[in-house]
């Protein structure tokens, strides 16, 4: 008997079949296992599979890959391409319904997937229009909180004049106060409040806005002179020139306009109507010129630095991380680690975590990628699916083109031709849909995106994602189809057994997977900003107006609160440091009872008036409130703060604060006055004898606002002439800090709700497509006794059943996803298994509506008519 | 006749056909030269130039029958041509005439 005959190595042969030409193979291949046979004889196994790859290796050469040219004739390309392009359309317009669905599901896809990628790219284009913004960072520190690292962007300017000086790597520095607060401007009888700030001399050669007039390098260099957008310009002096003419600042000073600066765009940053010199602030503010010879500890400043070129901030960084480390006796300056944020992080990375940018936006730009791709995948497997189900109908046009001579590549290209026809028409549609759509999106995201249709990326862009669609979406049904084989067709045996329609199942199971998983993620989202809304803020917002201070209202502050009381318009009238919806000063306590060593806390600090607690409505816990103005030696805390100094019984200790003793004279209930989404921060209450910063009142319920609107202003106007009267309401603030979340709640409920409807558009054309393919069964049924129940039920239940795991993958997705989501929230709404149950039911009522249409339709048609013609 | 037609490892494989003539298909030659050379002879390279010498006409090739150990695959038989014998004659003839200029002195010097 023979050994067993041992074969070659498989890899290998697979490899020399895939590059050989096939005309070679059969002799190649031979002479190659008659050699091994061979070498197996006479070196052994192990030598002659070693040799055999060197053998087929040596078969790597041009004359054995080139294939031999094809034995058909090369008909002109062209007169197929018109011919496929003639069938494709007469196939679109024979089929009015399917060639709707698909074009409408193809155009929302691809309308939803360009509204996402233009607002991503607008999000990603913010502050790079900046010239070398590379190079432009924002100083800030890393705090070291009891372990805990904590960033603030708050500087002091005895660190500007640090990095200006001791780092030769740095170009510029600009400090500032806060770009972006309210400042009063005036011109004659023209006055306005606009935001605006107060900025070091190198700011606009660092951030090189637009001029329209005025030098980058001069025009910031006077204490007294001011730089305006152009359209500030415009309002305060309308067609004159405005360049050498003055601007009364806050009713204090005039400032000579030496800068007209182009309007900032959306995607900046920064914005900002004016800008005055820092020197202008210190000039007139005292405490200021102080902070300028104080220590690293008076954080109430931003700093902005420009690098040299070629620098990178790897290079800075441990030059700036200790600088403020010589300050051995300051507590706050040996916690802080100076860092750097670069401009282009600003806008999407601005949350820190344990020092580090940890996410902010950025985040939610990842979401909608991810949300734009789904939707267009949902789009693009309703055409897989249609075309697939109806494939039977085009097997007869398969197997006489091939019949005829057509080869299999032809055939992918016309069904190729096809899909890309069909998305080219969805896409026309949709370029149209977001056009008409952009305005409404702009007011939904606060944005200002626009299709550039005058920039060759977008179109390339486009391009790219058209090719992409059309693959993804005709690829499937162009190497289905193109399988065919004719002898079968043509004989009319094809049949499209079980195994065929289980990949379609998978893609209709995969649609609604994803659709389902979208609509519970914004369920979820907008059951979490209810959650938050309703919960209790430990104030009360409505009603409560604030209105900034300056110095002509606080030199009338009594005799407009007597007013104001006396004639029934507010209820309470107060003043505070901070407004009612924001702390704006942060403070070190520096001892009380039972403080560990070395033990920090923030404590939001805010100095408040009289009749405050009963404006904005805290009430009190235990102890007692500020019995006077001059009551500075007490101290009222929240409960949070009590429990995190760990005092149990606070009435009557003392505690030390910026070097004074305060006796502890009171605790207020906590209230929500930051995020709605986070515990209650500490805070403590003091009664100083300095200018506050915001007129709280409340007005009474006795008037509509309207009507105190109007006595306000007139009240306003007599006390306050050199500024206009504006206000806030603090229920509207309030309501702002959950913008985020219900601008991601609504953009995924649309998008949502357009997967649904896209995935829908796709299940009605299956139904659709199965009731024609079982008329016959369904007349033969009728026949037999069924009821049109018995035949609904039929036509559905396997479409139910689809969903039905669609939406089990669904929920286990969405759960792991969301409760991920909602663990940055510390207040939290609990998924509740019936937001699961009412989603559930809600998809499988939309399913069975579809569906029943086609169903229901079967089932009432008379089965004379169904079995009659044959 | 173009002589730069006939590369040296050519003129080799073109030799072994006409000494392997009826039974020449590149399995038994690669072997045979590796036996006559001793160095390894890989049938791609064999292959390539009989694809070669049969493009310039010095080789005729006729699929022949299938045996096991080529998993039934048939093989290439290869015969020379006229026109190949006689590019062999002439190449044989141009190496007698120039051997036979060698001083026998000479070649003794190398043994």
């Amino acid at each position: 008997m023979l050994p067993k005959r041992r074969t070659a190595p498989r890899l290998a042969d697979r490899l020399l079949n895939w590059f050989c030409a096939p005309h070679l193979r059969e002799e190649v291949l031979g002479d190659l296992h008659e050699r091994y046979a061979l070498r197996v004889e006479r070196l052994g196994e192990r030598k002659a599979r070693q040799k055999y790859w060197r053998e087929v290796l040596a078969y790597v050469r041009p004359r054995f890959i080139k294939r031999q040219p094809s034995t058909y004739s090369y008909p002109t390309n062209t007169d197929m391409l018109r011919n496929y392009l003639k069938i494709a359309w007469r196939n679109l317009v024979s089929q009015k319904g399917y060639s709707f669905i698909n074009i409408t599901g193809l155009a929302v896809g691809m309308a939803v997937a360009m509204l996402i990628g233009l607002w991503i790219y607008h999000e990603y284009s913010y502050d790079k229009f900046l010239p070398n913004y590379q190079q432009l960072y924002q100083v800030k520190r890393n705090y070291n909180s009891n372990g805990d690292t904590l960033t603030f962007s708050s500087t002091s300017l005895k660190l500007a004049d640090a990095l200006r000086n001791e780092i030769p790597e740095i170009d510029y520095v600009a400090e500032s106060d806060y770009i972006g607060s309210s400042h009063g401007l005036k011109v004659g009888d023209k006055k306005f409040y606009v935001n605006g700030g107060q900025i070091g001399r190198d700011f606009l050669k660092m951030f090189q806005y637009p001029l329209l007039q005025g030098e980058a390098s001069m025009a910031l260099n006077d204490p007294y002179s001011i730089v305006l957008t152009e359209s500030t310009a415009k309002a305060l002096f309308g067609n004159e020139v405005p360049m050498g003419k003055v601007v009364r600042f806050d009713n204090q000073n005039d400032l000579k306009v030496t800068g007209i600066l182009k309007d900032l765009p959306k995607n900046s940053s920064f914005q900002f109507e004016f800008l005055v010199p820092f020197s202008y602030f210190e000039a007139t503010a005292s405490n200021v010129r102080m902070a300028r010879s104080g220590s690293f500890g008076d954080n109430s400043f931003q700093i902005f630095v420009k690098l040299k070129p070629g620098v990178t901030y790897a290079q800075v960084a441990p030059k700036i991380a200790l600088i403020e480390h010589t300050e051995t006796n300051n507590v706050n300056a040996m916690n802080s680690v100076v860092i750097l944020q670069p401009l282009q992080n600003w806008h999407l990375y601005s949350t820190y975590q344990n020092g580090k940018e940890a996410g902010g936006f950025i985040d939610y730009v990842r979401m909608f990628t991810i949300i734009g791709i789904l939707v267009v995948l949902i789009a693009c497997i309703n055409f897989i699916n249609l075309t697939t189900a109806r494939s039977t109908k085009r097997a007869k046009e398969v197997g006489i083109r091939k019949a005829v001579g057509s080869q299999r590549q032809q055939l992918v290209g016309q069904f190729l031709t096809e899909s890309f026809l069909l998305t080219f028409v969805a896409f026309l549609f949709s370029l149209l849909v977001v056009q008409l759509s952009l305005p409404a999106f702009n007011a939904l995201i606060n944005g200002e995106v626009s299709i550039p249709y005058a920039r060759g990326e977008f179109w390339l862009a486009l391009l790219s994602c058209l090719l992409i669609t059309a693959l993804l979406a005709g690829s499937v049904p162009a190497f289905y189809l193109s399988s065919f084989q004719p002898v079968k067709v043509l004989k009319g045996i094809m049949q499209v057994g079980k195994a065929a329609s289980w990949p379609r199942k998978a893609l209709v199971v995969t649609q609604f997977s994803c659709s389902i998983a979208l609509i519970l993620s914004a369920v979820v989202v907008f059951q979490q900003i209810r959650y938050a809304k309703n919960r209790p803020t430990g104030y009360d917002v409505n009603r409560l107006m604030m209105t900034n201070m300056n110095s002509e209202l606080g030199a009338n502050f009594t005799i407009l609160k007597d007013e104001l009381l006396r004639n029934g318009i507010a209820e309470s009238v107060s003043q505070s440091s901070s407004p009612a919806t924001d702390i704006w000063w942060h403070s070190d306590v520096e001892k009380w009872p039972g403080k560990n060593a070395g033990e920090t806390i923030e404590m939001g600090t805010i100095v408040i008036a009289k009749d405050y607690f009963k404006t904005v409505g805290m009430t009190l816990a235990q102890g007692r409130v500020f019995t006077s103005e001059n009551d500075t030696t007490s101290v009222i805390f929240n409960e949070a703060a009590m429990k995190r100094m760990r005092l149990a019984h606070p009435i009557g200790q003392l505690i030390e604060w910026q070097g004074k003793q305060l006796r502890i004279v009171g605790v207020m209930k906590d209230a929500l006055v930051q995020s709605p989404f986070t515990r209650a921060d500490p805070g403590m209450f003091l009664c100083r004898p300095v200018s506050l910063n915001v007129l709280l009142y409340r007005i009474s319920p006795r008037l509509s606002t309207q009507e105190a609107l109007t006595q306000m202003t007139a009240l306003f106007n007599k006390y306050n002439p050199s500024y206009p009267y504006s206000y806030q309401f603090a229920d509207v603030t309030y309501a702002a800090k959950f913008n985020l979340e219900t601008l991601v709640g609504k953009l995924a409920g649309i998008f949502a709700c357009l997967a649904i409807f896209i995935s829908c558009l796709g299940l009605f054309g299956l139904a659709s497509f199965m009731a024609e393919r079982r008329t016959k069964e369904i007349g033969v049924r009728k026949v037999l006794g069924a009821s049109v129940l018995n035949v609904w039920g039929l036509l559905s239940k396997e479409f139910v059943y689809l969903v039905g795991i669609a939406f089990i993958i669904a929920s286990t997705l969405a759960y792991y996803l969301l409760s991920n989501w909602l663990q940055r929230y510390e207040y939290r709404t609990e998924m509740s298994w019936w937001i699961f149950a009412l989603t559930g039911l809600g998809s499988l009522t939309v399913t069975l509506l579809t569906v029943s249409y086609q169903s229901i339709k079967a089932a009432l048609l008379n089965p004379v008519k169904s079995l009659k013609s044959e | 006749m173009r002589r730069s037609d006939l590369g040296e490892f050519e003129e080799v494989v073109l030799l072994a056909v006409a000494v392997l003539t009826p039974k020449a298909y590149s399995v038994m030659i690669a072997e045979e030269l590796e036996r006559e050379t001793g160095q390894t002879v890989s049938t791609g390279a064999v292959h390539a130039a009989l694809q070669r010498l049969e493009q310039k006409g010095y080789l005729s090739s006729v699929l022949g029958e299938a045996t096991a150990e080529r998993g039934g695959r048939r093989k290439r038989i290869f015969t020379i041509t006229a026109l190949g014998g006689r590019v062999l004659s002439e190449v044989q003839a141009v190496r007698t005439r120039l051997w036979d200029r060698i001083i026998p002195n000479v070649r003794l010097e190398w043994s």
